[in-house]
């Protein structure tokens, strides 16, 4: 059962959108700093900006301030929720085939 | 023991999920094929599985009632379009979503191995990056229902 909480909600509507993915995508081995990300698209510095309130309240980015630029990095926790669900599909695809094999054997 | 391993290509729209299994072929698909194993082996912990309707032929139809043991039912159901003992395609929905639409196009091929394995692996097509990784985050469990309902509601709104 899934648990439904505040966190969810954000981290999945963070998710949706595919600028916010393809930021979070650009941070999984790199760190930038707030203009560098807004020079990579065709929107305003305003929007880029919005976009990183809403990946960082859902905990997926962190932003430390370093001189007067601040660098967002990508929070390990969220590289973690990310793989627990694919661990969670696998698990009920384990149990499911672990069955499946025994009754397979007793035919 | 053999695990079964799931990928999800990043920004794509499937779900690969395989198995090797110490068994023969023929045993393998003979589970797969028959309506009272295969409440067996989908029945888990906390819920049991009915098979309703299930017609192993091209345009037939498969349909599964879930009952959860707090009561909640739901069905997952679609139609065949071949199955074979290499290969079976379907497709695949889900009764607690919000809305009908989201269908799921499901491939499995069975391989037969050496020393009486045999291999399986199912693909699942879905239309896009976003359905796939809700899916992937419901966990395809109860919370589904509630989690894609949110899910779509939040992503309206963006």
């Amino acid at each position: 059962m899934v648990e439904r909480n505040a966190y969810l909600d954000d981290l999945f509507g963070s998710l949706a959108d595919p600028i916010r993915r393809d930021i979070l995508r650009r941070l999984i081995d790199a760190h930038y700093t707030i203009s560098q990300i807004a020079e990579e698209y065709d929107i305003s510095f305003a929007a880029v900006a919005k976009h990183l309130n809403v990946l960082q309240k859902a905990k997926l980015i962190v932003k430390q301030r370093r001189g007067k630029e601040q660098i967002v990095s990508i929070s390990p926790a969220a590289l973690k929720d990310a793989s627990h669900y694919l661990q969670q599909y696998e698990a009920l695809w384990n149990t499911r085939f672990d069955a499946l094999e025994r009754i397979a054997k007793e035919q | 023991m053999t695990k079964a391993t799931v990928t999800a290509p990043e920004g794509g729209s499937t779900i690969g999920i395989e198995r090797i299994f110490d068994v023969a072929k023929s045993k393998l698909f003979k589970a797969m094929s028959d309506p009272k194993l295969i409440e067996e082996w989908w029945t888990g912990p906390g819920y049991n599985i009915t098979v309703e309707e299930f017609t192993p032929e091209e345009g037939g139809k498969w349909r599964y009632v879930q009952r959860s043991d707090d009561g909640q039912e739901f069905v997952f159901y679609g139609v065949v379009h071949e199955f074979g003992p290499d290969r079976v395609v379907q497709t695949f929905e889900f009764s607690g979503l919000p809305e009908r639409g989201h269908v799921i196009l499901e491939k499995m091929e069975l391989t037969e191995l050496e020393g009486n394995k045999t291999k399986l692996h199912v693909t699942q097509a879905f239309f896009s990056n976003d359905e796939r990784d809700g899916m992937l985050a419901s966990g395809m469990e109860d919370g589904m229902n509630q989690t894609y309902a949110k899910l779509e509601e939040v992503a309206k709104n963006l």
